[in-house]
């Protein structure tokens, strides 16, 4: 790269008296300020629509603050609460997302892994066609959820899941699926499931194909001997970072996760808590009790989480040094 | 054990088997009364409009099956017939003198009840069409509705309800501009008058009814149903129906087209915009801003009213009316620019008349295609030929009516199979003993047992196949109808005799999948909903000779792109935000539609600035979360209107609002409003909002179902438990919302929280009771839990009895046409107390009007609100809004006095002021959401989960409290530690208020 710059540009000529010394920041700046052109509307963007309100949540995490007066500096005391007092959070959040994450997280990425491999197998021409079938869950969920899910959940005679299962003679009552705290979060994840072939999935099977054909023959030749094997040496450690991208979207998704409760339920706060998620608790505390400062406090906590759970993601995918 | 079951077994059956024998119908009959058997064929054959297993026993036969009766043995009677007329004032008879009120000749019919008969005496046999002149006696905008009864006995079911419209013009027209040079809707203004008009029911036939008459002297009596009316005149015509146009050129010679065709000069043409009507028939009929290329006149990117009607044009008998004038006399053409895109495949029909009455009989049923765009259309005959149409030179009235004629067959149909369907399954839980039908369908019985069904219904596949050939028939005939392509309707019946055709060819699983029988039902009066409605757009009618060039109606692909264009470049030269910034104004947001903040405007200019010299700005807030997020930013409104009522206490905790009771006349102006209402709006010794509109529960039910069970609405929530076992006996069910808990702690002399605010009061015994006798609706006596749309149950009459709030009772009263004058309402059901008065404490969702603490216009702004929730004011505005849109707007204002000067049915206002009397709901205190969250959980606890009552009860008191004393440590009324440093005080009612005296 430096040694391309040297002899094709003009300013190479002007350039070497001053190699010697080294230039400060700024100028260092003003020298590549077309490559701080190109990556301006990310960082413009960035730094508006992500960076300064973390720091304004952290910042309020601080602070009681109801929305209308003024903002009160409390200390730690929000976190205090959310640790000893919270019970709401720590007997229905917590558990809740852990359940939901652990299982819609590591669930649907290995999902996602799995029918991307499927799809590969198959021939070009059709291909496509399962791509989108399979991805366009996630593109429609905030329609579906609103409209498909609760019919087919609904808890008269006359929901699809009622009327099969009393067609079926499985039940002999219709169920108030959505009501029923017994089932609340089985839906949630069942239906987060089906909805999580997102971007992960795309990157995953955009991935496989990647993959260097010579590498299988090669492998073959090596001694590989079923697909299960392909699949363990060859295939993942060849299509890691699309492994990487889609354990992090999938992390960060499962534990941003919140809205489809309340969908299901019809409703901000699910049924005795059963689909009570993080999210939903920051929710119910900004927006019904107005508590904008514990809020912000949940949610640098939520941060935290994520971005532990990131590294962890690193940790199991990311390039160790440089491969 | 076995055997005693095969003996009941046996014994149902043979009852069954001697029923079925008398009549299919005499089956259905729950109460086993004899009576009812004679006519039983009847039953099934009339067109009923309810659907219920076993309602209607002496039901009328429908029109058309009269007509037909008649067929044979009457003839119309002839033309030449003069008119046989009576004064309105010779009445023979009326229910009660009191009631009418003569002068000359007319008579003033001063209520909506009692009757009145007029004698006639008919020269010979035959079928007659009657006619009367009448007006209306006051400014209410809804129709007059009455009764017409031949010597004593309705000839026919519509003879039960006859419409008479009114007539209305636009006022002002062409409308006014506001400020950003957009239309402003013009109102309805009732136009006063004789109108003499044959009764006719466009629902069943595009012309005058017509009535049989044997010679002699007969009596007519009116019966009223709805408004007060004055009557001038009640007369008897013979029939004159119209030729068909084939007939009449025939007779002309066919001369009549060529004779045009051969006018040397350019052939004359005139466009009436559809928009420039000179009458209508109801309030609700809409002038329509539509920006289509090639619209008459353009918009402009602007709101202007250049069409007419759709959706707001399409009850059948509603009219419109236009003047036009040709130049010579001659033949003419005419026709319409409309758009019919709202029936899928089908067409909308209109009648058209000139003049009183349609030239021709191809007239009578002018079909409107289905098409996605603006097509022409030109009255035409059967062979598709425009009719050349005789007009002598002056002035002509052209009236448009919608009738749903044509597709009424079906709909009959539809219903008759419905009934049916419901008849069919009532016998076969007659057989089967299995009559639960409240929440589990398939209820008390037991699955594995199987039934040999057609042993005991011998003709069960014959019924069955009785109700399969219908619809696919009826299937059919909706073919025919379409404009290419299956309709939605088609293939639900297709589908509907499918299923049917399953279950006949598998009677032994019938008795274990009975509910799909209610599923076929509900499926097909989802059909029927809106099946008659007609809509059309209009953008203008066009009377020409023939020959003459028709502007093209259908835009080309240049045309519609260079619309587009324009369009797109509007929106930079016109700011659509359509705010209204006058300085030095007070600020007013409303959380209401465009339609109402620009009533608000009007009025506002019209009467509240000339009087107090305030100017108010009236803006939208779509959304009610603007107010959190406006005032994080700092901008704020003086007053905000249309805010939700747990709004106002939570701003007030907050410090944002003012506290309305400093002002010094405060006392007098909350004296309008009932006291449960106003608590809401109390925290802390202030008050800080006053309400708009105030909702109300009622009891809503079928009288013709109720009064053959036999029963009445309950007073107490004893006698519905007394009336219950009857209704689920039959098949029916009572409709509770399953989460009303108010209605059940209040009505028990609970309260939610202590009287200082700090505390959930619902550990008191009194709420205990009250939450149990709620729970126990749903599981003692198995109400049901889950009902997603109780309106369709209620016109279907399997719920013939529920708790509907304002806006059900609105779609009743509005939308369900097929069961007006078969329901009545009632005050909520509720608890005696110990010196005998029935306490109906219910509560109603409530929108009130703020002002923000921040407003550096106090007293302007406290002027505004008080000059908005006066009673003049709401008055006004609640007709005004009615008068633009319809009576289906009809503004529920808090306000006791103003509530009372709005077209409310006579009968009803009483029951809901006696309902609102008893109004409460839930104060507001720090932390009081819990309580509703919590009870929710705790109903769910009890109901869904069977958990003991009292303990989901306890749970729900506790978690309450704590976040109540959470909230109240933020708000500073606790101290950390918890001790207790300021009392809320929580205002009590206890006494109901009439709006009368001050409490």
């Amino acid at each position: 790269m430096s040694t391309i710059t040297e002899t094709a540009s003009p300013y190479a000529e002007s350039a070497k008296p001053l190699k010697p010394k080294r230039p400060g920041l700024l100028a260092r700046i003003w020298e590549h300020r077309v490559s701080y052109l190109f990556i301006a509307p990310f960082i413009i963007t960035f730094v508006l629509f992500i960076l300064i309100p973390v720091l304004v949540a952290i910042g309020l995490s601080f602070f009681s603050f109801n929305a209308i007066s003024m903002p009160k500096f409390i200390g730690w005391d929000n976190f205090l609460a959310i640790l000893t007092q919270d019970r709401i959070f720590l007997q229905y959040a917590i558990p809740n997302t852990f359940k939901f994450a652990l299982i819609v997280g590591p669930g649907g990425y290995m999902l996602s892994f799995f029918l991307a491999w499927l799809i590969h197998q198959l021939p070009k021409a059709v291909r496509d066609w399962f791509t989108l079938a399979i991805y366009a869950p996630s593109l429609a969920s905030g329609v579906a959820f609103a409209v498909v899910w609760p019919v087919i959940f609904s808890g008269d005679r006359v929901g699809y899941l009622n009327n099969l299962l009393l067609s079926w003679g499985v039940i002999n009552q219709p169920v108030l699926w959505l009501q029923d705290p017994k089932y609340f979060m089985a839906i949630m994840i069942g239906i987060s499931l089906w909805a999580s072939m997102g971007v992960g999935f795309l990157a995953m099977l955009a991935g496989l194909q990647t993959v260097n054909k010579e590498l299988y023959e090669a492998g073959a030749i090596d001694g590989i001997s079923n697909r299960l094997q392909e699949i363990f040496y060859l295939t993942i450690p060849a299509i890691k970072p699309q492994m990487l991208f889609g354990a992090v979207m999938a992390v960060v998704g499962t534990l941003k996760a919140g809205q489809i409760g309340a969908i299901l339920a019809g409703a901000p706060i699910t049924p005795q808590y059963s689909g009570h998620l993080i999210i939903n608790h920051i929710d119910d505390f900004a927006v019904i009790r107005y508590e904008l400062g514990y809020a912000a406090a949940l949610s640098v906590l939520l941060l935290l989480l994520v971005y532990g759970a990131t590294k962890f993601s690193f940790q199991l995918f990311g390039n160790k040094g440089d491969e | 054990m076995l055997r005693r079951v095969r003996a009941t077994v046996a014994l149902i059956v043979t009852v069954s088997l001697i029923l079925l024998a008398v009549g299919p119908a005499a089956a259905s009959d729950g109460g086993g009364e004899a009576g009812a058997t004679a006519q039983g064929t009847e039953v099934t054959e009339a067109g009923r409009i309810d659907g219920a297993p076993n309602a209607g026993k002496r039901e009328q036969s429908s029109y058309r099956q009269t007509m037909k009766q008649f067929e044979s043995k009457l003839q119309p009677a002839s033309p030449e017939l003069p008119d046989i007329a009576a004064q309105g004032s010779a009445y023979a008879a009326v229910s009660d003198p009191a009631l009418f009120e003569r002068s000359g000749e007319e008579v003033l019919w001063n209520s909506d009840r009692g009757w009145a008969e007029w004698n006639v005496t008919v020269p010979e046999d035959g079928l007659y069409e009657i006619g009367i002149v009448y007006d209306s006696a006051n400014d209410f905008a809804v129709d007059i509705v009455r009764g017409v009864q031949i010597d004593g006995a309705y000839p026919f079911q519509e003879a039960e309800r006859i419409r008479l419209k009114r007539a209305y013009s636009h006022d002002p027209y062409p409308p006014e501009r506001d400020d950003f040079g957009n239309d402003r809707r013009p109102q309805s203004q009732e136009v006063k008058g004789w109108k003499n008009e044959l009764l006719a029911d466009y629902d069943v036939n595009e012309g005058p009814l017509r009535w049989p008459f044997t010679k002699g002297e007969h009596t007519i009596r009116l019966v009223a149903e709805n408004q007060p009316m004055k009557i001038k005149q009640i007369y008897v015509s013979a029939p004159k129906p119209p030729p068909s146009y084939a007939e009449a050129s025939a007779q002309n010679g066919g001369g009549t087209a060529q004779e045009a065709a051969a006018g040397k000069e350019e052939p004359w043409i005139t466009v009436i915009e559809a928009e420039k009507i000179s009458r209508k028939s109801d309030a609700s009929i809409q002038l329509q801003s539509s920006d289509y290329p090639l619209i008459s006149p353009e918009t402009d990117g602007l709101i202007r009213y250049n069409s007419l009607g759709g959706e707001q044009f399409r009850q059948s008998g509603q009219w419109a009316e236009w003047e036009f004038e040709v130049p010579k006399d001659g033949v003419y053409q005419i026709g319409f620019k409309y758009l019919q895109t709202y029936l899928n495949n089908f067409s909308a029909y209109r009648t058209i008349s000139i003049d009183g009455a349609p030239l021709y009989r191809d007239m009578e049923q002018v079909a409107f295609p289905y098409d996605t765009s603006w097509r022409n259309l030109t009255l035409s005959d059967s062979s598709g030929e425009a009719m050349s149409l005789p007009l002598a030179k002056g002035k002509h009235t052209l009236r448009m009516t919608a009738t749903a004629a044509p597709i009424k067959p079906v709909y009959d149909g539809i219903l008759r199979s419905m009934d049916r369907l419901s008849a069919l399954e009532s016998a076969i839980r007659k057989v089967t003993g299995n009559f639960d039908k409240s929440f589990t369908d398939n209820g008390n019985i037991d699955l594995n047992r199987d039934w040999e069904l057609d042993k005991y219904m011998p003709d069960l596949a014959d019924r069955m196949n009785v109700i399969i050939d219908e619809l696919t028939a009826l299937s059919d005939l909706l073919g025919t109808l379409s404009t290419g392509g299956k309709s939605d309707v088609e293939n639900a019946l297709r589908i509907a005799a499918d299923d049917l055709a399953d279950m006949r060819d598998h009677p032994r699983d019938i008795p274990n999948e009975l509910g799909k029988f209610s599923k076929m039902q509900s499926s097909l009066s989802t059909w029927l909903f809106r099946m008659l409605d007609q809509p059309v757009l209009f953008d203008y009618l066009y009377v020409a000779e023939p020959g003459a060039d028709i502007p093209r109606a259908t835009a080309n692909f240049f045309e519609s792109l260079g619309h587009s264009i324009v369009s797109f470049f509007r929106t930079f030269t016109i700011d659509y935000d359509f705010r209204r910034k006058e300085p030095g104004a007070i600020d007013v947001w409303v959380n209401r539609g465009r339609d109402y903040v620009n009533l608000i405007q009007q009025l506002a200019d019209e009467t509240f600035t000339p009087e107090t010299g305030i100017t108010v700005n009236v803006n939208i807030v779509p959304d009610p979360q603007m107010f959190i997020l406006g005032n994080a930013a700092g901008i704020q409104p003086d007053v905000a209107l249309g805010i939700d009522s747990a709004m106002p206490a939570d701003f007030a905790m907050r410090g944002a609002l003012l506290d309305l009771s400093s002002f010094a006349d405060y006392g007098e102006v909350a004296g309008k409003f009932h006291p449960g209402a106003l608590r809401v709006f109390h925290y802390d010794r202030g008050d800080y909002a006053l309400p708009e509109i105030q909702g109300f529960n009622v009891l809503a039910y079928r009288t013709d179902i109720m009064e053959q069970l036999g029963l009445t609405p309950p007073e107490t929530w004893d006698d519905m438990y007394g009336m219950l076992s009857t209704l689920q006996q039959n098949g029916y069910d009572f409709y509770l919302p399953p989460k009303d808990y108010m209605t059940f702690l209040f009505q028990n002399g609970a309260e939610l929280y202590t009287e200082d605010g700090l505390k959930s009061a619902l550990d008191s015994e009194k709420a205990y009771q009250g939450f149990r006798q709620l729970t126990e609706m749903f599981t003692l006596y198995q109400l049901p839990r889950d009902v997603p749309s109780f309106f369709n149950h209620f016109r279907l009459g399997d719920m013939p009895i529920g708790i509907i709030d304002f806006n059900s009772y609105l779609q009743t009263e509005f939308a369900a046409p097929e069961i007006a004058g078969k329901w009545a309402i009632a005050p909520l059901p509720g608890i005696r107390s110990a010196d005998g008065v029935v306490e109906r404490w219910s509560g109603g969702a409530m929108q009130a009007g703020v002002i923000f603490k921040n407003t550096d216009k106090r007293d302007d702004a406290w002027q505004f609100l008080k000059w908005w929730t006066s009673e003049a004011t709401q008055a006004r505005f609640g007709t005004d809004i009615e008068a633009i849109f319809g009576p289906e707007y009809r503004w529920n204002t808090a306000n006791m006095k103003a509530f009372t000067r709005l077209p409310w049915p006579a009968e009803d206002l009483k029951v809901i002021q006696e309902q609102r009397k008893w109004f409460k709901e839930a104060p507001q205190v720090p932390g009081g959401y819990f309580t509703s969250r919590q009870l929710e959980f705790a109903w769910n606890k009890a109901v869904v989960e069977k958990k003991n009552v009292r303990e989901a009860l306890e749970q729900a008191v506790i978690d309450t409290n704590r976040e109540m004393y959470r909230k109240q440590i933020e708000f500073g009324l606790r101290e950390k530690k918890g001790t207790v440093l300021h009392q809320l005080d929580v205002p009590n009612v206890t006494e109901p208020w009439d709006g009368e005296e001050s409490p």
